[in-house]
């Protein structure tokens, strides 16, 4: 394994290791676009990490910021600013640090299907999607001034929307793409008439078709355990990544013949216009489509 | 390759027809290419490439409802054609003709499923080698050797499986002859229990038959290879002929240990001569 | 009532879920926060297991931990027709002889799933082996019973080791193993799927329609 040569993909900000779960004095390997690195919690709290090539460190990581209870690292140089995300820290909601689920496959393939719809009523039947309801209504999507990708007025009947919720319900979601890895959720809260749970994905592409997944939620529910929460969510992921590993090629496609969207899939023809626009070569594939 | 030649216009064999049942839905491979294999309801079969055209989610962790192929994923229902018929997120919408998954021609004969990768040369396999006799399936195999090295190890060193036997047979003592008269590779045998002649036809998808003295006891059989990629095959396994439930279990028992000697057995000077004798024979063009 | 200590996505837990539905047995489950707070590895729930392992049973006074004790206990004790788990002793012993093979054979599939879920960075090719030489005596194992005309591993009908068998057979892609060359051991767990009042876990496709 390389580290990649993709400028576009090496200066940005990727989470990798959630700091609660870096004890002081612990080293965690892992690997970033292809290149190995170890993490070291200091005994101030303060992570460091070095490039790890053959076995043996080779340089250091200029760029290493604690946000949010997460680990975040540059391998390049910073285009721009960690995700600024404003609801973590306001009071109210509880913080719930998900953990790190691996998936083998590509950062991009994850992201799609975490804003995806439409397969609720048959890879989460019961919880999030029933037989019952299957359409998904339309909704809006835009590129915002500062360049994020949103869909907004998504809606959709779920059996059992969270943890906290026994009937069924209609649930209004937004989704906010504001890097090309990352997703945030804000969907209607059970426990909250007015304000929103928000969930979000980090994603730290290890190599281009292997990741690992780190993920926080902001709910309203002040009652459910955080086993009980966190059993949801597992459960809701898994079932996800049962399907995300069967889907080849592993590599997003960017160019629209190969694979054929439908009117619910405007939130991924916008997501794949937008990287496609963005230039990263990272885990997506530009090549012009085969004859299927 | 003159053994197990792998082309776009030869029906190769993926399944027994006894192993898909209506309503079943599996994944096999040939030559390196993803395939979905099923059976609808009504038992009409199926052999596709293995990708939803939707977002490439592996159809054959699908099901099939009536006629139609329901991908996992988001549930797109396509029928028999391949074409979409229902997309669940839009209940109302006639599928776009582009949302399509890309069928290969498949043909269920002799008790087997077959498929062909483009436009099929024959209207039928090329089984001739059955001699009117119809082949029985057994089991199923896969192995870790490709397509050419098992034609020949199952041509140079026989399955010995006399069903009244308590244990391992031992092999034949000689390899007494092999001649290659036009397309047709005969390789013969001397055993214990007198000779077995084993054929294959060369420069189509290999077909292995094998037939020992009648008087031995022992049931012909045939061995069809599928090329699942390029150091994997299948071999379908069939009694040629009717035979008793402990026919069938010493003859697949005989293939698993074949299976566990597959790496000495490509190296023998048995498959050596073999080999040579087939090296003689030109595949001609698809042209001619 | 019956107790059982679970975690969601843990295969072990799974067996004793698949069982406890198929004997419509009555039950409460606590949520342990296995991933990633590892709840099963402080003092409290070390109390109840010395081990730290999951799954743990507890019906009144009884504590059992571990797939194996749980699923055999339960299929002596709630199924009176003894299909689940047969009292004769030629044919638990061959019930015995696949659950140990599950419990042993297949175990390097269970961990390599469970260091691919929660996204560890090693080398899992040595595992990855054995469990295709495992799956590979399972396949063999289940061709000659079809041959034979049996539709389960260890007797005519199905057992807890079928039961046992299952996630680790059914989520061998989620360890690196491929199931398009074991057409026998796919055609079992459809099977084992269209046992009445079976349920899946996450990474078990559901049948559909």
């Amino acid at each position: 394994m390389m580290k990649t040569t993709d400028q576009i993909a090496l200066n940005d900000w990727y989470v990798v290791a959630a700091l609660s779960n870096l004890a002081a004095g612990q080293t965690h390997q892992t690997r970033l676009l292809g290149q190995n690195i170890s993490l070291k919690a200091g005994a101030d709290g303060r992570p460091t990490c070095v490039e790890i090539d053959a076995g043996q460190p080779a340089r250091v990581v200029e760029h290493v910021v604690v946000r949010y209870d997460f680990v975040w690292v540059c391998l390049g140089q910073p285009s721009r600013d960690i995700v600024d995300i404003p609801e973590i820290g306001a009071p109210g909601r509880r913080f719930i640090q998900r953990g790190r689920i691996g998936v083998a496959t590509s950062a991009q393939r994850v992201i799609e299907n975490f804003f995806d719809l439409s397969h609720f009523s048959f890879v989460h039947t019961g919880t999030l999607g029933g037989m019952d309801v299957t359409e998904v209504p339309p909704y809006s999507v835009n590129v915002r001034e500062n360049g994020e990708l949103w869909a907004t007025e998504c809606r959709f009947f779920q059996p059992k929307a969270s943890a906290a919720i026994a009937g069924g319900v209609e649930i209004a979601y937004n989704y906010r793409v504001p890097r090309p890895l990352m997703a945030i959720i804000y969907k209607t809260s059970p426990s909250h008439s007015t304000e929103n749970d928000i969930i979000g994905l980090f994603v730290q592409p290890r190599d281009e078709t292997d990741c690992v997944v780190h993920s926080f939620g902001l709910m309203w529910d002040a009652v459910s355990s955080d086993a009980a929460l966190l059993h949801f969510f597992h459960e809701v992921f898994a079932q996800d990544r049962s399907v995300l590993i069967h889907q080849l090629p592993k590599k997003l496609p960017l160019m629209p013949r190969r694979e054929i969207p439908t009117h619910s899939d405007a939130l991924s023809i916008a997501y794949r216009r937008w990287l496609d626009k963005s230039g990263l070569q990272f885990g997506v594939d530009r090549e012009t489509a085969k004859a299927a | 390759m003159r053994i197990g030649a792998v082309n776009l216009w030869s029906w190769y064999p993926v399944v027994a027809s006894s192993d898909l049942q209506a309503g079943a839905v599996m994944p096999a491979m040939l030559h390196g290419e993803r395939l979905v294999v099923w059976r609808s309801r009504e038992g009409r079969i199926g052999v596709w490439n293995d990708r939803c055209p939707h977002r490439s989610m592996s159809l054959s962790l699908g099901a099939t409802t009536g006629e139609t192929l329901v991908c996992p994923y988001h549930g797109w229902e396509f029928g028999s054609d391949g074409n979409c018929r229902r997309i669940p997120a839009h209940p109302a919408l006639t599928p776009s003709r582009a949302a399509r998954a890309r069928v290969y021609p498949a043909i269920e004969a002799a008790n087997y499923i077959w498929a062909c990768l483009g436009e099929p040369a024959s209207a039928q396999p090329e089984y001739g080698l059955f001699a009117g006799l119809v082949p029985e399936p057994i089991r199923s195999m896969h192995v870790r050797a490709d397509a050419e090295t098992v034609a020949l190890v199952l041509l140079s060193h026989p399955l010995v499986a006399h069903p009244l036997a308590t244990k391992a047979e031992r092999p034949p003592a000689e390899l007494a002859d092999c001649q290659l008269n036009g397309d047709i590779l005969a390789v013969t045998h001397a055993g214990e229990r007198g000779h077995i002649l084993c054929r294959a036809r060369l420069g189509l998808p290999s077909i292995v038959v094998c037939q020992p003295d009648p008087a031995s006891g022992s049931l012909p059989y045939a061995a069809l290879v599928q090329p699942t990629g390029e150091d994997t095959a299948a071999i379908h396994l069939a009694l040629l002929g009717n035979g008793t439930p402990a026919a069938r279990l010493a003859l697949n028992s005989a293939l698993v240990r074949l299976r566990h000697r597959m790496g000495d057995l490509a190296e023998s000077a048995w498959l050596l001569k073999v080999r040579n004798a087939a090296a003689g024979w030109a595949q001609p063009s698809p042209m001619t | 009532m019956i107790r059982l200590y679970d975690y969601i996505l843990s295969s072990d837990c799974y067996k004793v879920r698949l069982l406890l539905g198929m004997l419509q047995v009555e039950f409460e489950t606590v949520k342990v926060n296995f991933h990633p707070r590892a709840e099963h590895r402080q003092p409290d729930f070390l109390a109840l297991n010395p081990l730290g392992s999951l799954p743990v049973l507890t019906d009144g006074d009884l504590v059992l931990r571990g797939a194996l004790p749980i699923v055999s206990y339960l299929a002596q004790t709630h199924d009176p027709a003894r299909r689940w788990y047969p009292a004769d002793a030629a044919a638990a012993a061959r019930v015995l002889m696949w659950l140990d093979f599950a419990e042993r054979e297949l175990a390097p599939i269970s961990e390599a799933r469970f260091l691919n879920l929660i996204g560890r960075d090693d080398d899992l090719s040595p595992l990855v082996a054995a469990g295709e030489a495992a799956l590979e005596i399972l396949e063999d194992h289940l061709a000659e019973g079809e041959i034979a005309g049996r539709q389960w591993v260890a007797a005519d009908h199905a057992t807890i080791a079928d039961l046992v068998l299952f996630p680790a057979s059914a989520m061998a892609p989620e360890g690196g193993i491929g199931l398009e060359t074991k057409p026998a051991i796919w055609r079992w767990l459809d099977r084992v799927k269209r046992l009445p009042n079976f349920i899946v876990m996450p990474g078990v496709l559901p049948l559909l329609g």
